[in-house]
């Protein structure tokens, strides 16, 4: 075949000097390997790779674009100081040394003049090296680090340990083994099609039967036995309902109810509040249904359920409503086990101080700005602080002065607008990011970032497999690691990163976190493939061991012994359901908001500036059933303003038969037009400090164009 | 003759092969690319909204090589409908309105954008991007 041919249909080989590397995606979290196709340093084509522990070929939506991100034009390549206005966007190339000198000589006077704690550290997107921004955090003595999970996975988490105790993050589903599964609140086969949607058509293809809880009709709903929709927010109502049908069926496992679990009684007393009537009256989901669901559940446990980080606990009541749901599983003798949540398991390897490990505790957590008002935070999450009222906490006396943040993307928050008036008033802003987003348009310093495809890593694949990731391409510009540019700060402050052992770059970082597995970075880049077992694994957990739960109790807590020592913030021990519309003015806003469901092609927004995936379809979209839009004079295609309580945007209207009657749904990120600009930033779960982004409230009309 | 099939049943409209068909034709600074596979909105009857796509089949009887005036189309030697002289393309239309399918679509240029089955891939043993892609095995190849 000819040269050109060759070239033109990007096939690898001596003969197009075309190079296939095997790299991780890294564009969500799900860590996707991928084969990206090189030519003379520049990445021409990527797809799924088949050939690495685990990997089954596929890609997804956004990954496939991957060209457009790494080779976008709003890419960070040098440090750059602010010239203009906050906010404006104007800044001046900067050398690297004159960004840490900056850096260090303003956070130095800062904590000079205003105590160390008047400094935030901040970790957003990525987040793999948030131990260690802790560590500096320490080092510097501010209490105040955060990250995007305290509007994210930690009120799940949270949910979890304040039943399942400590060391309980999202409950993992025994997919393998499981006769039923609810995916509650998931739609994998869009979120994550390439790991979690091909396992779960794999286990619906051996014969699992699957119950989706969702509002919307999704693909992964379509594959469901049944499917439930309730009204966004009314999740712990039908949760209540469904442990009702399951205790007066007497399906319920008393045996394992007596022996690992507390306050069963109490719990067995409230449920039997929620009658099939009355729930129906709550949730909307058809009576029927709900027992028919309820009762597969009793009849096949063990089981689990799959939820994912933030959908249920983006809710007034999150954190109670996700413990009524996971509660379920102690029920019936389903959390564990094998074939539900948490199931033994064989022995795995492990790294030193990686995100996904044990968290690092910080100095003084008792003096952090969020710990008076979120009480059971502090108590289960109190290696960070609850940043969700970042605006005020910049606006108050004895506030925040000063921000040192990696991948903070302040559009996550309800109020947009109030965060960015807020920052108007720092000291000093520093925002390390692999583009120039609008965050960073308000920072004095930014710093350019590598995103995974530019960067050494060392992962784990499987069990007990260590794989050294070297960068695929060169680095964008001057783009460092984050680790490099934590060191970076570090070294130029004086403060330390790493306790005995201090890091000094992002090689130092990668031997440290080998050492429990017996390897050094040095055999593993030396080995075949980069791989390598490790030499050290973990036993595995028993049943008994897993059971053996860290509550204060020693047991899985119906009543739950941290939200009940946390009666002074009038939190409760019991799963108790309050409904969220009880605090609206729904008859000024009667259609019920709910944001923050993903499309394919959505990621925050991370995708929105990449045209492949913007032009898939007009946005932003604001979506409606057809019915309601009939109801109130509307029709696809038209501008609508948006109304909240707090305030009004205009967005194209979209017909969508799968979304609820009474609900808006309204995926979010996009830029000027993200609608948390008009989301309420007092409206929060007051357990968790989670907005009520999934079931808010609003109106729609129709405005001339 | 060679074709791409889609099992409308398990695609779960992804959209991921609609990507990496641009992926494979284009590079990052193609701004607003035209994928060959075609994505249309569709309701199912439980109400779900979603996208199904579909591509040329190459029919063993191509009207569109049938149609076309300025003999654009040639068959490759795998089975595939190529429009190997796409320079040559008026952007008549007449293709698109002998298709039975209403495939073929056209740049801003106004020239053809066909499915080439990825021919040079599948002549060199490796799958059209869009089947590689495929997150639900909705996608088959089927070489003549």
């Amino acid at each position: 075949m000819k040269y050109d041919e060759l070239l033109a249909a990007k096939i690898p080989g001596e003969e197009s000097g075309i190079e296939v590397k095997t790299g991780i995606c890294g564009f969500c979290g799900g860590k996707c390997f991928v084969d990206v196709y090189c030519k003379d340093g520049k990445v021409v084509k990527i797809e799924g790779n088949k050939t690495m522990p685990g990997a089954n070929g596929r890609i997804c939506v956004k990954g496939a674009a991957m060209k457009q991100a790494l080779y976008n034009p709003k890419r960070l390549l040098y440090p750059m100081k602010r010239v203009g206005e906050r906010g404006e966007g104007k800044f001046e190339r900067i050398s690297w040394d004159e960004a840490y000198s900056t850096i260090a000589e303003k956070l130095n006077a800062s904590k000079e003049k205003y105590g160390a704690d008047s400094t935030l550290f901040y970790v957003g997107h990525p987040k793999w090296f948030r131990y260690q921004m802790t560590e500096l955090a320490n080092s510097y003595g501010t209490c105040n680090m955060g990250s995007e999970s305290s509007t994210c996975a930690y009120a799940i988490m949270l949910a979890n340990q304040a039943t399942y105790g400590k060391g309980i993050r999202i409950m993992m589903p025994d997919l393998r083994r499981a006769k039923v599964l609810v995916a509650w609140a998931a739609n994998v086969l869009h979120t994550n099609p390439v790991t979690q949607g091909s396992n779960l058509i794999n286990a619906i293809d051996r014969g699992m039967k699957l119950i989706v809880v969702d509002p919307r009709c999704t693909p992964t709903s379509e594959l469901a036995h049944i499917h439930l929709r309730p009204l966004p927010g009314t999740d712990g109502a039908l949760a209540l309902g469904m442990a009702r049908v399951i205790i007066t069926e007497n399906l319920q496992n008393q045996e394992y109810i007596d022996k690992y679990t507390l306050g069963y009684e109490e719990y067995k007393e409230y449920v039997m509040q929620f009658t099939p009537e009355r729930v129906e009256e709550l949730t909307g989901v058809p009576k029927e249904d709900m027992i028919a669901a309820a009762r597969l559940l009793g009849e096949n446990a063990p089981f689990p359920i799959m939820t994912t980080a933030s959908p249920l606990v983006h809710n007034i009541n999150g954190v109670q409503n996700v413990r009524a749901i996971n509660l379920l599983l102690a029920l019936t003798g389903s959390f564990g086990v094998p074939g539900g949540c948490m199931a033994p398991g064989p022995g795995r390897a492990m790294l030193k101080d990686t995100f996904m490990g044990p968290s690092k505790e910080r100095v003084h957590p008792e003096l952090d700005l969020s710990h008076e008002e979120f009480p059971a935070w502090a108590k289960i999450n109190y290696h960070e602080i609850q940043i969700i009222r970042l605006a005020d906490y910049i606006e108050q006396e004895n506030g925040i002065k000063s921000i040192l943040s990696f991948g903070m993307n302040h559009h996550m928050w309800p109020r947009v607008d109030r965060v960015e008036k807020a920052f108007d008033k720092l000291d000093f802003f520093v925002s390390a990011d692999i583009y120039m987003t609008d965050t960073c348009k308000y920072a004095d310093i930014v710093l350019p970032v590598q995103p995974s495809l530019e960067r050494d890593q060392i992962e784990m694949l499987g069990l007990d497999t260590l794989y050294f990731h070297e960068h695929v391409v060169e680095p964008a510009g001057e783009a460092k690691s984050d680790m490099d540019i934590l060191a970076g700060i570090a070294d130029k402050m004086g403060l330390q990163i790493g306790d005995e052992n201090p890091i000094h770059s992002n090689e130092d970082f990668m031997n440290k976190i080998l050492t429990p597995t017996g390897l050094t970075l040095e055999e593993l880049k030396a080995s075949p493939n980069h791989m390598l077992k490790s030499k050290h694994v973990m036993p595995g957990r028993s049943s008994e061991q897993i059971l053996s739960v860290k509550t204060p109790s020693g047991k899985i807590e119906f009543t739950s012994s941290v939200l009940a020592s946390c009666n002074k913030a009038g939190h409760d021990a019991l799963p108790i359901y309050h409904d969220f519309r009880e605090q609206l003015p729904l008859d000024q806003y009667p259609l019920i908001l709910s944001t923050g469901s993903r499309k394919p092609q959505l990621f925050h927004s991370r995708t929105y500036r990449m045209s492949w995936l913007t032009d898939l379809e007009n946005y932003p979209l604001v979506e409606i059933h057809p019915s309601d839009a009939e109801k109130y004079g509307l029709k696809e295609g038209d501008l609508v303003d948006l109304t909240t309580p707090v305030g009004s945007m205009d967005f194209v209207l979209c017909e969508n038969a799968g979304t609820l009657k009474g609900t808006v749904n309204i995926y979010h990120g996009a830029g000027e037009k993200d609608i948390n600009y008009i989301m309420d930033d007092n409206y929060l779960d007051p357990i968790s400090g989670f907005p009520g982004f999934k079931s808010y409230c609003c109106r729609l009309e129709k405005k001339e164009r | 003759m060679s074709k791409i099939v889609c099992d409308l049943k398990k695609c779960s409209g992804c959209l991921a092969c609609v990507i990496a068909c641009i992926d494979q034709h284009y590079d990052e600074t193609a701004e607003h690319p035209v994928s060959c596979r075609l994505y249309e909105k569709v309701t199912a009857p439980s109400g779900m909204v979603c996208y199904k796509t579909k591509s040329c089949l190459h029919c063993e009887n191509a009207a569109c090589m049938a149609a076309c005036p300025m003999d654009v189309f040639e068959r490759s030697q795998n089975g595939f409908v190529v429009a190997v002289r796409r320079d040559d393309c008026v952007g008549c239309r007449k293709c698109k309105a002998a298709c039975p399918h209403n495939i073929p679509l056209f740049d801003a240029e106004n020239k053809i954008v066909k499915c080439d089955g990825c021919a040079t891939r599948v002549a060199c043993g490796l799958e059209p991007a869009c089947v590689r892609a495929c997150n639900t095995g909705c996608l088959k190849l089927e070489l003549d």
